[in-house]
């Protein structure tokens, strides 16, 4: 009997253990942070996600290289208007040299594909928000859709410019059993995707979101019609193209900084100045990469000596007659160091807490200048672009020298005479590849001159004659990174580019 | 009882041992190797269906121990169809019938004891020669395929193995079979260049055809052809003797014509990837040097502004040249480069007109501007210590300095601070000259030493003292100084002779200040330079004179 006591004691005795402590230590949920089945239940949440799309813009969470230096080495780095500094690393000197190996980390695309994943999550987990939080309407649902959305498809156009064929992944990754192996997808059909998506977003962005500072930090409706006009012109559509610039002109909410003594502090050092459409806001919380790149003693880029010689050109008579996007804004010429995005003005360079110069996605400039290259390639308005690009011109002072007076009939002429006026507007905003690849690939490659004059004045004169080969022959993608040599080994379904195989 | 607890305890005992058998004894697989990568050979017999054939080779040849063992190598390896293709060319059906010697040679010549990957490539030769010692070229063809001495197509290339790289290639490489004389005899393009050679006996020059196993002798010529010497109006050998050969002997070293041949030949081996990197060139003609320019991606020779006047320079025909010889390379000139006669010139070299100073349009000759530059800033200055920098300044009107332009240069020279800053000249013609240094007195470098390429001026610059003022003109020049300014009462602003240097080649060349005794205390001070002067030494030394407007009074 007392031996029963006993046992049925050590039995309650146990049962009390287990019952108490049983939701302690078989506990899987993680206790610092909150899991996706307790999010997505609030509005505020869905908001929360999607400005966290924005941060990764800044920075990436795993410390991949920051998205606005990666647009700054995929846009420059094979075009002619950086040289190396004694930082450089072999991988971007190689690039430089036309010598792009499948190994070379810069073509490491898994910045990019991070923020379409964050895209993606959006996506896929917000609208089952609605079921939760009845304050949340299918409206407000759809312009935060469009607003990521236009971002992913940003990040698939910036894809495709620089890979041409890529996978297209639209499902988000939030567990293993997610994970898939995707083939590459024609860059032509990606572009398609990406057309859908920025109509979409183009019927249901917002007008404005209320301030400045949000209005160029998030997207809003006229943030996807500059993209939209970008993505137009590199599909070669150009009525459409043209449609899109014309609606942000005719908004008359834009235009361009005075080119008076307050133009760089505006433009760039302030930022979100009226001419901004949409930029990476760089704060002092969280600061842009570029000091390091382009400011320490060690720095890895320097302003190539053909940017001051040929590009903006120097009056040696009277010094005071100068391009104010050359010496003091893109370049500081006394040691060609690339001026933009350290600058404080022409003198002084931003301390190393201070550098938070916003990355330009697009400014009101571009807009013009899409238009004049659109227009030209319409044909029979030749003179209309012209005068789009004087007006560039005149606010920035560019020197006479720099005017080639095309004839406005002659299309090809004026197509270089904007291009030149690209390189000048947004020098160091990584564009120039981009814009030379477009203007090279037009009407299949009819412009490949271009390219082959441009990569003659860029490369070692050692390394001349095979670079321009290397180029000669853009059906194997040559002008297209290759995929990173990781990306190939994790993922047997994709294919190398032929070019790079 | 005990029993059974005795029979459970043995049946336990018996599971345990018997399931620690099983589990426990297994013999565990361990790497005893720290790596599971192959060398090259290794790599190579991998790949029977692609590299059978090179592989024999290599074992018959006996390359294959040391190419597998370890060390630093590059190996070019032709697949199984290029020595199909070699087979055919020669009329054999297997290597087996080929001699050992010559196989050797052959494989050597795929072998380099380097790690050369593709990043290396450039438009000329490999950074190392071959084991065989001929170097290899790359290049890349229209298609956009890396092309290997011309030969090959490479069609994999950096397979990284434990001892180095692979690159496969699609033919067998041949090495060069004749030398540049016996190259350029052959081809008749170039019968009259060929005759020239022989008259003046650089034929013979060039036709030595070094061993492989031996330390190489290379040479780069530049060989014209018939219708380019038809441009300048020859049209036979007699025609070009009668233009050059003044003394009537082509061998002769004073001979025009000899000199016109030699002028031609360029010591060491420079494909046109080399001939680009550098500026200039030295040929075997005494003291003469050929310059290079680039115009897009056209090579232009000697294209030089020689007293305000551009000379165009000629073109290397780039499609017909890199023709790789055993003793070195050939290249075909599309214009007649020739070897001119000119006199000494005197050079005045502002210090402070350099290209990266001119483009700075507010600074530069600005009234009252200045500019400091720190290290690496300036391609043609350079000096010793990294953390020292220079300025380039320029007076206002109103001081009662007399540089020439207004504008001086000023840098540190101290044992401590900075003890050697060095320029980049202009253009000098060979000749004799007087080096005036022309500056405004300071408080540093009274002890500077002076040298021209290396070879020190014999007098001892000092850019401190005070000038004697009661004396001028010529007793002033005979004592090594004198008043370059247009005011010719003031001792500030004074030139100071270093020596008398000679100029051996028509050149850049390169000048030194270096300190070797530090003066006073003052470390921050520094020497303030105004110019250079270059004089033929039997020139007048004294006029002209050099204004503040930048005028030049004669």
């Amino acid at each position: 009997m007392k031996r029963t006591l006993l046992i049925n004691f050590t039995l309650l005795a146990l049962l009390f253990v287990a019952g108490t402590s049983c939701n302690k230590y078989l506990e899987l949920q993680p206790q610092d942070g909150i899991i996706r089945q307790e999010f997505w239940k609030t509005k505020e949440q869905v908001q929360s996600a999607v400005i966290g799309c924005y941060a990764s813009l800044l920075a990436s969470p795993t410390n991949n290289r920051p998205l606005s230096e990666v647009l700054f080495l995929w846009g420059e780095l094979r075009a002619d208007m950086i040289a190396p500094g004694i930082g450089i690393t072999a991988d971007e000197n190689d690039i430089i040299n036309v010598n792009t190996l499948a190994t070379n980390t810069v073509a490491n695309w898994a910045t990019v594909y991070q923020i379409i994943n964050y895209c993606n999550t959006v996506i896929d987990y917000a609208p089952s928000v609605l079921a939760n939080d009845n304050t949340f309407t299918q409206q407000q649902l759809n312009q935060y859709l469009a607003e990521v959305r236009a971002l992913r498809a940003m990040m698939y156009f910036t894809l495709v410019k620089s890979f041409r064929d890529v996978p297209l992944k639209l499902k988000s990754t939030s567990s293993d059993t997610d994970l898939q192996q995707l083939p590459k997808t024609s860059g032509d059909s990606v572009l398609t995707q990406v057309l859908a998506y920025l109509q979409f977003a183009d019927s249901n962005a917002v007008i404005t979101h209320g301030n400045t500072l949000t209005d160029k930090g998030r997207i809003n409706k006229y943030t996807v019609k500059a993209l939209l006009a970008d993505v137009y012109l590199w599909m070669e559509k150009y009525a459409e193209c043209e449609a899109a610039c014309n609606y942000i002109i005719d908004s008359k909410k834009y235009g361009l900084i005075a080119g008076n003594s307050g133009w760089f502090n505006n433009l760039y050092y302030v930022g979100n100045s009226n001419e901004g459409i949409f930029e990476f806001q760089f704060d002092q919380q969280k600061l842009n990469s570029f000091y390091n790149i382009f400011l320490t003693s060690r720095q890895r880029f320097l302003a190539s000596p053909l940017v001051m010689e040929q590009m903006y050109t120097v009056d040696y008579v009277d010094d005071n007659n100068k391009d104010i996007r050359g010496d003091g804004a893109a370049v500081r010429t006394s040691d060609n160091a690339i001026w933009k995005y350290v600058a404080v003005d022409y003198n002084s360079v931003r301390a190393a807490d201070q550098s938070n110069a916003h990355w330009f996605a697009y400014r009101y400039a571009d807009i013009l200048l899409m238009k004049a290259e659109a227009i030209n390639q319409i044909g029979g308005r030749g003179s209309e672009a012209l005068d789009l690009v004087t007006t560039i011109r005149n606010r920035a002072k560019a020197l006479v020298g720099t005017n080639p007076n095309p004839d406005p009939a002659d299309r090809n002429a004026v197509a270089d005479f904007i291009l030149a006026e690209r390189a000048r507007e947004f020098a160091f905003e990584g564009k120039r590849w981009y814009d030379i690849l477009r203007n090279a690939k037009r009407n299949n490659y009819e412009r490949l001159d271009i390219l082959l004059n441009m990569v003659s004045k860029a490369v070692p004169a050692n390394r001349q004659i095979s670079a321009i080969n290397k180029y000669k022959d853009p059906n194997r993608n040559s002008n297209y990174f290759p995929i990173f040599f990781y990306e190939i080994q994790a993922n047997p379904n994709l294919v190398q580019n032929p070019f790079y195989q | 009882m005990k029993k059974y607890m005795l029979f459970i305890a043995v049946i336990c005992f018996g599971v345990i041992v018997f399931t620690a058998t099983l589990t426990g004894c297994r013999k565990q697989a361990l790497e005893y190797t720290t790596t599971s990568d192959v060398n090259i050979v290794d790599y190579l017999r991998r790949y029977p269906e692609l590299y059978s054939e090179f592989v024999k080779v290599l074992d018959r040849t006996n390359i294959s121990p040391f190419l597998n063992a370890y060390g630093a190598y590059t190996c070019f390896a032709p697949t199984n169809d290029a020595f199909k293709l070699y087979l055919q060319s020669l009329g054999k059906n297997s290597t087996d019938e080929l001699d050992t010697a010559a196989l050797s040679n052959l494989c050597r010549l795929h072998l380099i004891v380097d790690t050369i990957s593709t990043g290396s490539f450039t438009d000329g030769k490999l950074p190392s020669p071959t084991m065989y010692g001929q170097y290899l070229i790359t290049g890349v063809n229209d298609n956009g395929a890396t092309v290997i001495n011309r030969q090959a197509i490479m069609v994999q290339p950096n397979i990284l193995t434990g001892n180095g790289y692979i690159h496969a290639i699609d033919r067998v490489l041949l090495p060069a079979a004749l030398t540049i004389a016996k190259t350029i005899e052959a081809n008749s393009k170039y019968s009259i260049f060929t005759q020239v050679l022989k008259a003046t006996g650089f034929y013979d020059t060039l036709n030595i055809a070094n061993n492989a196993d031996t330390t190489r002798r290379f040479l780069t010529c530049l060989a014209e052809s018939d219708s380019v010497l038809k441009t300048i109006g020859i049209n036979s050998y007699a025609d070009i003797v009668a233009k050059y050969s003044q003394t009537g002997n082509p061998k002769n070293p004073n001979d025009s014509l000899y000199l016109y041949a030699a002028y031609h030949v360029m010591p060491a081996l420079k494909y046109v990837a080399d001939i680009v990197s550098s500026q200039s060139h030295l040929t075997l003609a005494p003291q003469s040097v050929i310059t290079v320019s680039l115009a897009g991606q056209t090579v232009l020779l000697n294209e030089v502004t020689f007293r305000g006047v551009l000379e165009p320079g000629i073109a290397i025909n780039r499609s017909g040249s890199d023709n790789s010889c055993t003793n070195g390379v050939l290249h075909d000139l599309s214009g007649s480069v020739v070897l001119k006669v000119r006199q000494p010139y005197r050079v005045d070299f502002d210090l402070g007109d350099q290209p990266e100073i001119r483009k700075l349009t507010s600074i530069y000759r600005r009234a009252g501007r200045s500019q400091s530059f720190t290290y690496g800033q300036l391609k043609d200055v350079n000096w010793q210590r990294e953390a020292s920098t220079v300025t380039y300044y320029v007076d206002a009107a109103t001081t009662s300095n007399h540089y020439w332009w207004d504008d001086g240069f000023s840098f540190n020279l101290r044992t401590a601070v900075n003890n050697w800053i060095e320029f980049k000249t202009p253009l000098i013609v060979k000749g004799r000259y007087k080096v005036w240094m022309c500056f405004r007195r300071s408080n540093m470098g009274q002890y500077t030493q002076v040298s021209v390429d290396g070879v020190t001026l014999p007098r001892i610059c000092d850019f401190f003292s005070n000038i004697t003022s009661t004396i001028s003109g010529a007793a002033l020049e005979a004592t090594g100084y004198k008043r370059y300014a247009v005011n010719q009462t003031q001792n500030n602003n004074f030139a100071v002779l270093a020596g008398v240097v000679d100029i051996a080649t028509t050149d850049r060349h390169t000048i030194r200040l270096t300190c070797i005794k530090d003066q006073g205390t003052g470390s921050a001070n520094s020497v303030t330079f105004d110019f250079i002067q270059f004089i033929p030494e039997s020139d007048n030394q004294l006029r002209p004179l050099y204004g503040r407007d930048g005028s030049i009074v004669p």
